[in-house]
């Protein structure tokens, strides 16, 4: 990963540029110490979209999924999902639930279930408390999610706003590799919920389409926690995630239409479909269950 | 004493250009024109970045197949020269858009947001889940060699007034069906 990094010309100067650098603690198991010996004379490439200068992947959020998978009109299932009080210690953990808990929030919102979405977001301010990060719930946001969410119509879209603002407010803090884990948990939840409301696999199904289409944001996913891979946190993840992603780099590709064409004045992309078998279903689905339950209840050996 | 102001110079130009890059983390928030449509909704995966004369950043996201997605730029209005930005497929890295070809279309209006002609926008509808590159040129060509020394800058010292600040918002909302 490259860093920002800054001449060292005076102790005063190497105050402020350790400030600026806004290097974030990942817990005391997994923290390097900063000192001088650290600062690396480089090109500061601190431009681009990405703070440590460069590409920036970008990973869509559970609510923009759930909002489509809504449409397919698939039934909510009950006990698909944890409502149970939760206390992870590690960062890397508490950092996919917080993400597991944003795709949680996201589906049950989208099914208008109110009282597991209140649960949930109290899970996800203690996990924010837990990991340090308990700024980004403001008192108007908790408030303004408190008092709504007995009304279905807002209930998604409170949803989908605290989770941008938490976003924002995460990006702003340079948060960047917390976020990623945080997608990664996230990506992982909405993955394990989609493969629990197939019944039946269906070639021709729209919601296997869907989850095979997961693989373009698997990608990102693993661009993201790339950037960070100097991190053992990351690095685990990383490692910990390999059984999904052999699955879903081993999905085929075809090419069903033209990369662009129009239709009237609408600009129309197209382009490849991924395939995916009922044996890459059924190998997808075991192995996000058991990554999902790893990390969700990591004291029970599983 | 000489060296106190030395440092107090350095010092501020850093906090100048922390301050700035805070700033920008939300740009695209505050400064980019969305679409007039209501149903078009705000999309997390909008982003802004600081860019340097002449630099090129990637933003790659995925659209999802079923939605209409917009793209909306905005930049520093001290930069006079516009952005240049290209949209290309992720896998065979084919140019879907790119807005100095699309100027060709475009009237210049001087009254206009949109500098010297160039179209600040795409709008699209995704047939397929396809994983996007938000291509983006900051204006200008990169710095001269040696003319920061001119101003009493080392090499690996960036001018701060040559960093400004680029917005890529995205929005998306259901494809509508067309007939009946």
């Amino acid at each position: 990963m490259k860093r920002p990094c800054i001449r060292l010309i005076l102790p005063s100067v190497v105050a402020l540029t350790l400030i600026s650098c806004g290097g974030e603690n990942t817990g005391t198991t997994e923290t390097t110490a900063v000192d001088s010996t650290m600062i690396v004379e480089d090109k500061p490439e601190v431009w681009g979209f990405d703070a440590t200068g460069g590409n920036s992947y970008q990973v869509p959020s559970p609510n923009e999924l759930f909002a489509i998978i809504k449409e397919s009109k698939l039934g909510y299932q009950e006990d698909l999902i944890s409502m149970a009080p939760v206390n992870y210690t590690s960062s890397k953990i508490q950092a996919l639930n917080f993400g597991r808990l944003t795709a949680d929030i996201a589906y049950t919102a989208s099914y208008e279930k109110f009282q597991e979405s209140i649960t949930n977001f109290d899970n996800l301010r203690k996990v924010g408390d837990d990991l340090g990060i308990s700024y980004v719930f403001d008192e108007i946001m908790v408030g303004r999610v408190k008092s709504n969410m007995d009304n279905a119509d807002s209930l998604e879209v409170i949803s989908s706003s605290s989770y941008q603002r938490i976003i924002s407010q995460l990006e702003e803090g340079e948060k960047g590799s917390t976020l990623a884990i945080i997608a990664a948990g996230g990506f992982i939840e909405s993955i394990y919920i989609l493969t629990s409301m197939v019944e039946t696999y269906g070639e021709a199904s729209p919601m296997i389409q869907r989850i095979a289409d997961q693989k373009l944001v698997m990608e990102n996913v693993l661009d993201y926690l790339n950037i960070f891979n100097e991190e053992p946190r990351i690095q685990e993840v990383q490692q910990e995630l390999q059984s999904i992603t052999d699955i879903y780099s081993m999905l085929a590709e075809e090419s069903i239409s033209e990369q662009k064409s129009e239709k009237g004045a609408r600009t129309i992309l197209g382009g490849n479909r991924i395939i995916m078998t009922s044996d890459e279903f059924n190998d997808l689905k075991a192995a996000t269950l058991e990554y999902r339950n790893s990390f969700t209840n990591p004291n029970s050996g599983q | 004493m000489r060296n106190l102001i030395g440092i107090l110079i350095i010092l501020s130009a850093m906090l100048t250009s922390s301050l700035h890059a805070q700033e920008c983390k939300n740009f695209h928030k505050k400064r980019c024109y969305g679409s007039d449509d209501p149903y078009m909704k705000y999309n997390t995966q909008s982003k802004s970045g600081m860019f340097i004369l002449g630099h090129t950043s990637d933003l790659v996201f995925v659209g999802h197949a079923g939605q209409d997605y917009r793209i909306s730029l905005c930049q520093d209005k001290h930069v006079e020269e516009p952005v240049k930005f290209q949209v290309l497929d992720s896998r065979s890295k084919d140019v879907l858009y790119d807005n100095e070809s699309d100027a060709l279309d475009v009237p210049i209006d001087e009254d206009s947001e949109e500098e010297a002609g160039l179209p600040m926008f795409f709008e699209f509808s995704c047939e397929v889940t396809k994983k996007i590159i938000i291509r983006i040129t900051a204006p200008g060509p990169p710095p001269e060699e040696g003319k920061d020394k001119e101003k009493g800058r080392k090499n690996d010292e960036v001018d701060p007034e040559s960093l400004f600040c680029i917005g890529v918002l995205l929005e998306n909302m259901p494809t509508s069906k067309l007939g009946f």
